[in-house]
């Protein structure tokens, strides 16, 4: 029996693969993409960016509270910490950057309350902001509805460790890794599962320049009475179907809050009238005092003490 | 779904994990590919693939009839025509052409005005409609035999590397290379890899990179009124627009390269044409002979007098505007082009300049700035705005610099200058230097590849689509 040795033809065959340079460039792309990650630019911790607000738009009768609003919400109230003063309930932040108002929006709330809750709960997070036109047309929450038309949720899940190594970085990240001294700002984010966004700088941004761009945008975009009609009739049409519907102002400094009272035209004593009027239930909180990186978002100490205190409250208000 | 997505990156691996098996025999390589593209192409709206399909089927057996019904050659080559190019104008013209008769009207004084219609835009629309009038025209000319594979053809037309944005591949140059079973070397394999990585960067890095500060400058309601910063702007466009239909165009090749087929080059570094005529030649090259073959040519060309010259390239430009989007702010940058060339071809200044030392390169940098002017028509929201930032460009005031890297940013200029500087190695012809022959070049091309690859994964700018994809 003639014994065929193979040995010539792997070794041929490893000579070919070892000389295709495509191969070689492949896995030295690998190689220089794992060593740079392991340097650990990633500045973003929890879930991974993209993901994050296609993760909360596939909620779906998972909870018995759904926080909603805009950015301002989105960071100041962190559902965990809410969870220490209302243990059983299953808490969500449905909230999204740059967010409006939109009868769309209103509309996905309720599919997220959970049918078996013993109270079904959706607190709105009402910043002036968040009653004009402008943030209720063009949104986060509607950009990332068009977008997760274009993605595979499967594939973000499968995908998500490498997504979040392949996360692209600025060019100012490398040079401030060679002088870390000369690095002006840090800032981090933080993405969690329960949709809670913490974001940090420090130091914190120019508050003045904060105030203004929000007053420049108020000055072409002021509340819009139709979108607040709109939240009375959604909240008048949930309180009828067992729905219990809190409302708040969401925290963030002096100067910004006397901006919008006199620039954005929205009148606070007024909202609450007409809100508490549907049956929905307003919620005073403390508007001053929290910490916030830019004066208008808190950062994450600011949302721990803020859904602290807020939890507490709410907590008092169920009882009531 | 998007060249510069997840998703487009996994259907890649499965398309090219099975094509070694099936691309062997004709019709199973022709199915495979139309499922792929279909998939590819359907994924952002089923719908569209009806359009194509009609398109298709339209084009196909109007390519048999002309060629076998001599008789009636003309008639059914007509109708073909007419309905192509009606389906285009239905999709992409109506609302303008609608918005412009109610603009008459009013004119006339007379209060009757037509809905405006509510209709989606098919992607890609322009450019399969264009690939698939080159398979008529060019059998009706005689130039070209029909294929009876119905199969054969729609791999042809609706092939995913190039349906949304080109290049817009001849029938006559495209379908016989579909018919052969390729096997690729190690060469073609790696210039593929080479294409499609440049692609990637070009698009994903410098073009991404520049889009949100060239957007931003856009929609702002009050434009920043410095002219150095607008003059950056618009460099800035040229580069973008540049860098992502190039960039599209490379990744187009690539695929196709590592298909076995190639596809025509599309952009031949145009910003460093010395003249007007030089710059369509490198600047949408598919597009342009396009125009040339099919409409100029049968126009009448240059064949019939200058003042006839002059007005055929005129016509063809105007209708070449027109092609890239139903507004006449493309029908102005057309008609600005037009004059460039009209103008170089009276006084032939380019050559007369170039004659002179480094009159080359002083024609090189006229030749970029009035098409940066031109660029302002195509990308402005509205002819106002257009007019109100040429303006402030030419008013010259607001020159501190300074300020305009706080507006932009250094991460864009950085990028902007990588690109011009990349496109400086190719106007002083440093390319076809002896040391690239060297090597020890050679040997460090997969690592510069790689370092290639490296930078489009972490310096990639937010994603958006490709500009020609509105086409």
């Amino acid at each position: 029996m003639t014994k065929i040795s193979i040995t010539p033809k792997i070794y041929s065959l490893l000579k070919k693969f070892l000389y295709e340079r495509l191969i070689i460039s492949i896995i030295i792309s690998i190689l220089l993409i794992s060593f740079f990650n392991s340097l650990n630019f990633n500045n973003s911790l929890g879930v991974y960016p993209g993901r994050f607000w296609f993760m909360k738009l596939d909620w779906k009768n998972n909870a018995d509270v759904v926080l909603a609003g805009d950015s301002r919400t989105c960071c100041g109230l962190s559902p965990m910490e809410m969870e220490r003063n209302l243990p059983n309930k299953r808490i969500l932040n449905y909230a999204f950057d740059g967010n409006g108002y939109s009868s769309e929006y209103l509309q996905s709330m309720e599919k997220i309350l959970a049918n078996n809750s013993d109270q079904k709960i959706i607190i709105l997070g009402i910043s002036p902001r968040s009653l004009t036109v402008m943030s209720s047309s063009e949104n986060h929450f509607t950009d990332s509805i068009l977008k997760k038309r274009y993605h595979l949720s499967i594939a973000l899940e499968v995908f998500d460790k490498v997504l979040k190594i392949t996360n692209p970085i600025e060019i100012s990240e490398i040079y401030y890794m060679l002088f870390p001294s000369k690095r002006k700002t840090n800032s981090y984010w933080e993405y969690s599962a329960d949709g809670w966004m913490g974001r940090c700088i420090i130091p914190s941004e120019n508050y003045d320049g904060t105030v203004e761009g929000f007053r420049q945008f108020f000055l072409k975009n002021p509340v819009s009475p139709k979108i607040i009609n709109n939240i009375m009739c959604y909240t008048k049409k949930w309180i009828r179907s067992g729905i219990k519907v809190y409302a708040f102002r969401p925290p963030t400094i002096p100067e910004m809050v006397e901006m919008e009272n006199f620039v954005s035209m929205f009148n606070e004593k007024e909202f609450i009238s007409n809100f508490e009027a549907v049956g929905g239930t307003w919620i005073k909180v403390k508007q001053f005092g929290y910490a916030t990186y830019d004066g208008s978002h808190l950062c994450p100490d600011g949302a721990t003490e803020f859904s602290y205190d807020f939890s507490k409250a709410l907590m008092y208000k169920c009882l009531e | 779904m998007l060249f510069n997505s997840l998703l487009f990156f996994l259907f890649i691996i499965a398309f090219f994990l099975f094509w070694p098996l099936i691309k062997s025999r004709n019709n199973p390589r022709y199915i495979y590919l139309i499922i792929a593209s279909f998939v590819f192409y359907g994924w952002f709206n089923w719908r569209y693939l009806l359009l194509l399909i009609v398109t298709g089927l339209n084009v196909f057996f109007a390519g048999l009839g002309i060629y076998y019904i001599k008789r009636y050659k003309k008639l059914i080559f007509l109708i073909s025509i007419f309905g192509t190019v009606g389906l285009l104008f239905i999709f992409k013209y109506i609302n303008f052409a609608l918005f412009n008769f109610n603009f008459l009207l009013e004119a006339l004084g007379n209060d009757y005005r037509f809905e405006q219609i509510k209709i989606a835009l098919p992607l890609g629309i322009s450019f399969y409609t264009f690939m698939a009038m080159t398979y008529t025209i060019d059998i009706y000319r005689g130039e070209f035999k029909p294929t009876h594979n119905i199969l054969h053809f729609f791999s042809y037309l609706s092939m995913f590397p190039q349906i949304l944005a080109g290049p817009i591949a001849r029938a006559r140059n495209l379908l016989p290379q579909l018919e052969k079973t390729v096997s690729l070397t190690e060469q073609q394999r790696w210039e593929g890899l080479r294409f499609i990585v440049h692609g990637y960067f070009k698009k994903c890095v410098i073009a991404d990179n520049l889009t949100w500060v060239i957007n931003n400058a856009f929609s702002s309601v009050n434009p920043v009124e410095s002219s150095i910063y607008w003059w950056v702007i618009m460099m800035m466009f040229s580069i973008q627009i540049y860098c992502d239909f190039s960039g599209y165009s490379d990744i187009a090749r690539g695929l196709a390269k590592w298909m076995g087929y190639e596809l025509p080059l599309n952009f031949n570094h145009p910003y460093i044409s010395s003249s007007f005529r030089e710059f369509w030649s490198r600047w949408h090259i598919s597009l342009s002979t396009w125009f040339r073959d099919y409409v100029y040519f049968s126009l009448g060309g240059s064949r019939k007098g200058a003042m006839l010259s002059h007005i055929n390239m005129w016509i063809t430009n105007l209708i070449s505007g027109i092609w890239h989007g139903a507004a006449w702010t493309f029908v102005i940058w057309a008609a600005l082009h037009s004059a460039y060339i009209s103008i170089e071809r009276i006084t032939n200044w380019s050559n007369k300049i170039a004659m002179f030392r480094g009159g080359r390169y002083l024609a090189t940098i006229i030749v970029f700035i009035l098409v940066t002017v031109a660029w302002l028509f195509f990308r402005a929201n509205s002819f106002d705005q257009a007019i109100n930032i040429l303006w402030i460009m030419f008013s010259f005031k607001n020159l501190s610099f300074y300020n305009v890297i706080d507006y932009i940013g250094i991460q864009a200029f950085l990028f902007f200058f990588l690109i011009l500087i990349r496109e400086a190695y190719f106007l002083l012809g440093l390319e076809t230097f002896n040391w690239r022959n060297n090597k020890v070049y050679q040997m460090t091309q997969p690592i510069i590849l790689s370092a290639i690859i490296f930078v489009c994964f972490f310096f990639r700018g937010p994603g958006d689509a490709f500009i020609y994809f509105q086409f």
